[in-house]
This record gives C-alpha cells, structure tokens and sequence, in this order.
C-alpha cells in the first residue's frame, strides 16, 4: 500500500504553527487499502460498503441477517452525523475498515468514524466560477480503490483525495462547464481505472464514459454515447411495442436539411455504471436526448439516447446497445442504474441478465451477454395517453417526467428473487417550444407542469424478475426519490420527501419499523458491520427536484 | 491532537483575511472593481438596486450573472439600456470576474417596508403561491426561489422588474425556452400574483 504524507502539510504546520508531526491526527487513524480482490467480492462482505451500489453488480444487497423481520421494530439511531452543508443529499457512503466517506451537495467529503461518528477529516472542493446542472448541487458520493477517493464535481473536474489523509492528490479536468458538463455521479474504479459519465444531457452536450487512470489522472479512453451518426433504424415503437408517433417522413426531411445532430444530442449517464467483472464489460444507462421535449431539433432514434449500452473496460469499444425509447420527447429516459443478476430466459433457462428500472414505469430484463430484451414488467405506475406528443398547448400524459422511476437505483434481492424500486406518480402536461441550441444555457425545449388538482404519491414495488409480475406494491404519501437497500435479513430499506425511513417485510411489503428524520430522505441507504454489530446508513438532506425539506445530516441506525 | 490543523488552517486563514484587507476587502482587481462602479450607477450600491427598472445583482448567482452579460454582449437578449453597457466589458474573462464580483456581496432582499410603492396583498400571494406549485418553480431556481448555478436567484428581486421580465417571458421578447413554456400564455393577472407570491418570500 501506498502511504504518501504530503510534505507540504508537514512542512506548513511545523513552520506556521510550530507543532510537531502529532498535528497530522486529524488523519483517519487506520490504514485505507480497497485492494481489486476487497472490490471484487464488496457483495460478500458484510463489514464494508465499498460500492456506490454495494457491490460490480450494483445489487444494493446486504448479506448481513442481524437486523431482521422479527427485530427490525427495535431499530435506533446509534448517532447522526452533520455537515456544514444544508441542501439536498444523494450520497451512498462508502464504509470500510470503520470508516465512513460521504458527501454532501457543492463538492464537500467527510471522513468519520463509523461506529461513533467523530470526524476525521473534511475536504472542501472549491469549484470553479461557472457551474450549470440539472437538478441542483448534488454529488452521489465518492469511489474507493487502493488508497484513494475519487469525486466528480460540479465544475466536471475529477479529483483523486488521499483516503487517509483528505489531501487532494490529483485533479482531472473532464470538460468545460461553460457548455454544460457537470458531475453528480459517484464514479466506479476497476483496474487501476477510475469510470465516470457525465451529466448535461439539459444543456446541449455530447455525452460520454471516461476512463482515468487512477494512480496520474490521466485519461485512458473516452466513449461517446452519442455517435456520429446517431440516426438508427427509424424505430416506430418503443421497447413494450407502443406506437411513439413519430413523423418519419418530416425526420427524414429534417434529417437532409439539418444533418446529423449528434454534436448537441445529450445523453448524459446519471448513475454509477456496474461492472461485469468476468467479462470485463462496463454496462451503463443513457439519459435523454437535448433538447428534452423538442424532437424536430434532432431527427432519428438520437442512439445511443435512453439505452442500455455495454462497453469494454479495457477499451472502451462498443460491445452492444438496447434502446428502451427512440426519439424521446418526454424526457422519459434511463436514468435508475443497472443491475446484474441471473434471470430466466424466455425458455426459462437462466441467464446473465441486466435489469434496470424505466422512468416509463417498468423494470425491463435484458440478456447481459447480447443486450437482447427478455421482458419487462407490469407498469408500477399508472400510465396514460402514452406517448401522446407535446403540444404548445400542453399534452397530459402518465407518468410524468421524473418517471416511473427516477435516478434512485434499485435494490435486488436474490432470496426472493424481486427486485425493489421506488416509484413516482405526478401527472403533468408536456408543453414543447422550439428553440435553436442556446449555447450552453439550459435547452429542455419546452416545459413539464404539473397539475392542480391531481392528486401525487409514490410506490415501493417488488417486482418478479422472471415473470415481470409486480409481487407487492405499497403506496407513500409523496413521490419517491433516493434509492433502496435489500437485505438478507429480510428487508428493504427506503426513505421519503416527508423525512420517513422505513423498513419493509422483502416478501409482503409490510411496513415494519419507521423513523423521522426530519429532513428528507432521499439518498440511498447502505449497511455495514463493526465489532460484530450491524448498522444501516442513510443520508437525510431532502431533494432539490422535488423540493423536499432539505437537511445537512447522516443518520445511522442499529439494534440497542 | 486535532487542534493541531486546525490552527494552521486558521492561521493561514488570518494570513489570507489581512491579506485581503489590504486589497479592500477581497482578491478583486481594482480594474474590476473601477469597472463595477460604472455599473452600479444603475444597478446600485454594490449592485442593491433600489429602482425597479433595475434588477439587484447582488449575491445572485455567478453563472447566471456570466450568461445574461454574455446574452446581452452577443445579442440573444436585447434591452436598449442594458446592452449598450454590456458591450463595453472586454471579453468572457471580464465578464466571469463582474459576475463573480457582484455575486459575492450578500444576496439582495427587497423590503416590501422600505419601498411604499408595493404592498402585498394576501389573496394575490395565495394565488401566486398555487401557480408556482403547479409550474414547479422551486425544482429550478430552488428552495425558496434563492437560486443555484445558472438558475437565478429570484426571491428578494425588485418587483416591478420582475413583472417585466415574466411578462417578456411570455410574449417572446425574452428568450429562454423553458421560462418561455413555464410562463406560456399567463395572464397579466396571474404574472402579478406570481410577483406577490415571489416578494413574499
Ligand atoms: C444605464 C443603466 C445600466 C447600467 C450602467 C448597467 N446596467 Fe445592467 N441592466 C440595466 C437594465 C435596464 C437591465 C434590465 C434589462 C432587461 O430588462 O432585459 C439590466 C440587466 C442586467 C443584468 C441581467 C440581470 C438579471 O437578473 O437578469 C446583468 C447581469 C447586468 N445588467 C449587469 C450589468 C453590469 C455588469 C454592468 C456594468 C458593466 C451593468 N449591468 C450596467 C441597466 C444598466
Ligand atoms: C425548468 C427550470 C425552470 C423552471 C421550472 C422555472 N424557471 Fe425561471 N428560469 C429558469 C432559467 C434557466 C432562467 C434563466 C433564463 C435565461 O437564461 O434568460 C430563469 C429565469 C427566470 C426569471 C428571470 C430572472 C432575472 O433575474 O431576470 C424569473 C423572474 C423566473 N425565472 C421566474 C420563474 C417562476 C416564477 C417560475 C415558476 C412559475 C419559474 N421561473 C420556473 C429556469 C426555470
């Protein structure tokens, strides 16, 4: 393992303060080493969380059984820990060796103990003048390997931080901000590469996944998820078979007028890419195509737009693609992570699946192998005039345009075979207006209002992966966002915009044990164990999108 | 043991704030700085606007300031005062500095108390407060309409500007495609009620 002191610090604190070397205790007090064999087998380990997602796989599945069905209702805080930071939290937190990592909203990291939630270390990155994002300040969190912390950040730069001691070591820059790149993602590391997509598929960029190496910072390849010809196959129907309405004739013509309008297209990735470890195979979901509700800017299925795409980690090369909606106009794209897991097959065989979960309100399956669409689910959300096209006037049409399901990843448990997501319903109308690329000022195209009246609410779902049957569904008050965690001990964990987090019976979807934190609870959940002693840690900042009562705290639950 | 850092940060810190001080304040040039002054004759005193023709600058957010002077200076928006002025800043680097030079004051907050010319009426709050639930204006420029990155802080805003620039929204002068959908065909009524609404914040 690398141990590097910066001299600079050292030399700095014996100079202007006169202390000796005993000022460096504001380190983390253990040695940090996410070895490649720790991250492969993240799944297996209930004492870490060393994955955004939990684990390659991005199963959100704990294996720890501790905190169970029968003792859940005893569940307290064991501590809270705040940030200097009041606005909306997305972070999972990465946990190892006892110590918490997690991130808030604006670029900060902290570094506490997690059994006591002292603090360690707080690093505050300083972005740069100009930012433009999508959904407010957010950052998901960081990634582990070796050593090392590595964040996005809002002025899409990518930093590496000394685990141990919060000293920034590198700094990548990914693309100008000025046109709209940013990073809210947690990026993943695999083989001394540090994976991260970008954000800005709101302001007219060409999207991408990057490779950086993880010891220098230097960029090992770059996968456009726009390529240069991204008209496709003229697709009339989306992944279910529903016609989308599209006027072919008048694309073509746009197409011979206007060319290729991959330069501008979008298609950010949001979330955390999983990583097919056997295989080497990077698999990620595309987000929308700019401008979001004005198709006649951007004629052709606007590949690899609202995909499922699977590259090659060593290359970066294309293996294969899914397209879940050709030519979206509704915003309705794949924002929630995949997941990999075994499926059964249309034969009933099972097979190396990838399942991710649609702001249309579905959970598809796919061959992992071929990309190939094996299902998908019953719609966990009503679902309406679909796909009526926008209108200057305002087209209603279900769900609305935060889905379905949002960003917030799923979580899969493969006792019972479901997997768990959290829903939205929020009727709106869809109103478009066309305008020409504004230059890296926000280009939606149009509007998504919603509608007086209509009443909102949210879903847990549980959803059978091998027949796409929803097994259970129960109803929230308000619209979900943040993520869910499973575990072997029978539970699914998720909170709410009304400061709830909540405990579910895996098999009925019984809600077990609940707790207010006073804040929104819209971050993913994560488990770990110390000295023998499970805990479950969840983020309650509230949510910018949704504007759900914003807090600065991290709350950690665990059995008295 | 921890305070060990601590005190270097904060010593550091003091060797930073003095040396600040000496620059009045602030890392600003005095270019920037002189430069500021010939906007504030409009704008106001360290860009609190106190004339409603005049939006405040002050505290508003960087990246929205930068795009609107880069807007006026290449003529995607238009206004016959403004963007004579917006022509005399250098280049994009001028602009960036005057955008985060007014954005660093604290935020401007109009005061209803302060300026007789505007009362409040209840029942147009309450009616502002339903058209921004519906229009979802917070999941844009944020909790309690403060702002964030490009989106611009709008509560605490002159008044009478802000009706301006909603109704310029709406009949197009303006262009901002998603404020020109948000605002769509609003009537007069409504825009004023959504002015009551954003002032009573
Ligand atoms: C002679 C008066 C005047 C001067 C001097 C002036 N401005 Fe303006 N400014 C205006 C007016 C009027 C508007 C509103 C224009 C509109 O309604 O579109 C405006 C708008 C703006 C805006 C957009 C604010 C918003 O909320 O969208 C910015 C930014 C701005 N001015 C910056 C500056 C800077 C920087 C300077 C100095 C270089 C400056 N102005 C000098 C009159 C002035
Ligand atoms: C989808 C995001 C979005 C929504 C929703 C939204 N806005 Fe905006 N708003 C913007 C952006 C972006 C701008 C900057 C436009 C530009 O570049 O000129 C803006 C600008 C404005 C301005 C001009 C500010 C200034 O200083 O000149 C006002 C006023 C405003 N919005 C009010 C509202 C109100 C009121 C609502 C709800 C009824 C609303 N907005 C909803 C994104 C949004």
């Amino acid at each position: 393992m690398k141990h590097k002191i910066s001299p600079f610090l050292l030399a700095s604190c014996l100079l202007t303060a006169g202390l000796s070397a005993n000022a460096l205790a504001d380190e983390v007090p253990v040695d940090i080493n996410a070895t490649q064999k720790m991250l492969n087998k993240a799944g297996e380990n209930t004492d870490n969380w060393l994955h955004f997602n939990g684990s390659y796989d991005s199963t959100r599945f704990a294996k720890s059984n501790q905190i169970n069905t029968k003792n859940v209702s005893q569940l307290t805080p064991a501590f809270v820990f705040q940030t200097e930071v009041l606005e909306s939290m997305e972070t999972a937190p990465i946990v190892i060796n006892g110590v918490m990592y997690l991130t808030t909203s604006f670029n900060h990291v902290y570094a506490i103990d997690a059994k006591t939630g002292e603090q360690f270390w707080h690093y505050n990155y300083e972005n740069g003048p100009i930012t433009r994002y999508c959904c407010g300040p957010n950052n998901r969190g960081v990634a582990i390997y070796e050593d090392k912390l590595f964040m996005g950040t809002l002025d899409s730069s990518l930093v590496a931080i000394n685990a141990k001691t919060g000293k920034q070591e590198w700094k990548a820059d990914i693309a100008d901000p000025d046109l709209g790149y940013s990073e809210t993602m947690a990026p993943t590391v695999a083989d001394g590469k540090v994976i991260i997509g970008t954000n800005g598929g709101e302001y007219g960029i060409r999207g991408f996944v990057r490779a950086y190496d993880a010891d220098t910072g230097e960029q090992l390849w770059n996968f456009h998820t726009i390529p240069e010809n991204s008209v496709g196959v003229w697709a009339e129907t989306d992944a279910t078979g529903r016609s989308l309405h599209r006027d072919i004739k008048a694309e073509k013509k746009a197409l011979e007028k206007q060319g290729d309008p991959y330069k501008t297209l979008g298609g950010g990735v949001w979330m955390t890419p999983a990583i097919d470890t056997e295989t080497d195979t990077v698999i990620f979901t595309v987000g929308n195509p700019s401008p979001d509700l004005d198709g006649s800017l951007r004629p052709g299925d606007n590949l690899y737009t609202n995909s499922l795409v699977a590259i090659d980690l060593n290359t970066g090369k294309l293996k294969w693609y899914y397209q879940y909606l050709p030519h979206d106009v509704w915003d309705l794209d794949a924002a929630s992570p995949p997941v990999l897991i075994d499926a059964k097959d249309k034969n009933g065989n099972v097979v190396p699946a990838v399942i991710h979960a649609g702001k249309t309100g579905h959970v598809y399956v796919n061959d992992r192998r071929t990309g190939e669409l094996i299902r998908f689910s019953e719609a966990m959300v009503p679902q309406e005039n679909m796909f009526a096209l926008p209108t200057k006037e305002g087209t209603r049409m279900l769900p609305g345009a935060n889905g379905g399901v949002e960003w917030s990843p799923m979580a899969y448990n493969p006792n019972t075979q479901l997997t768990y997501a959290v829903n939205l319903h929020q009727p709106m109308t869809y109103t478009v207006n066309s305008t020409p690329y504004p230059g890296g000022s926000l280009w939606l195209g149009g509007a998504f209002e919603s509608i007086p009246g209509e009443e909102q609410w949210g879903n847990v779902t549980a959803v059978d992966v091998n027949t796409g049957k929803i097994e259970w569904k129960t109803k929230t008050e308000q619209p979900m966002i943040g993520g869910v965690l499973a575990t072997a001990g029978g539970l699914v964990f998720t909170g709410e915009g009304n400061g709830y987090f909540k405990a579910y019976d895996a098999k009925t979807g019984k809600v077990l044990w609940k707790f207010n934190c006073g804040a929104g609870v819209n971050a993913p959940p994560v488990s770990y164990t110390i000295d023998g002693k499970q805990y479950i840690a969840v983020a309650a900042g509230g949510n910018v999108q949704l504007d759900y009562k914003r807090g600065n705290s991290v709350f950690v639950f665990a059995l008295p | 043991m921890k305070t060990g850092t601590r005190t270097v940060c904060f010593t550091f810190g003091l060797l930073l704030s003095a040396a600040g001080l000496a620059q009045d304040g602030n890392g600003f040039s005095t270019e920037i700085k002189q430069k500021a002054q010939q906007c504030m004759t409009c704008h106001g005193e360290n860009g609190h606007s106190k004339n409603g023709q005049y939006p405040s600058l002050a505290g508003q957010k960087t990246t929205y300031l930068y795009t609107q002077l880069q807007n006026f200076m290449q003529g995607r928006r238009k206004d016959p005062v403004m963007t004579p002025q917006a022509q005399t800043i250098k280049d994009k680097e001028q602009a960036i500095k005057l955008a985060e030079y007014f954005s660093h004051f604290e935020p401007f907050d109009y005061s209803v108390k302060e300026d007789g010319g505007f009362q409040l009426d209840p029942d147009k709050v309450e009616k502002g407060r339903k058209i921004a639930k519906k229009n979802q204006c917070a999941s844009c420029h944020g909790s309690g309409l403060t702002g964030s990155g490009s989106m611009p802080r709008i509560s605490g805003q002159q008044p009478a500007y802000l009706e301006e620039e909603l109704k310029a929204f709406r009949d197009g002068t303006r262009h901002a495609s998603v404020m020109n959908s948000v605002i769509g065909d609003m009537t007069n009524k409504e825009i004023e009620a959504l002015v009551h609404y954003i002032t009573s914040l």
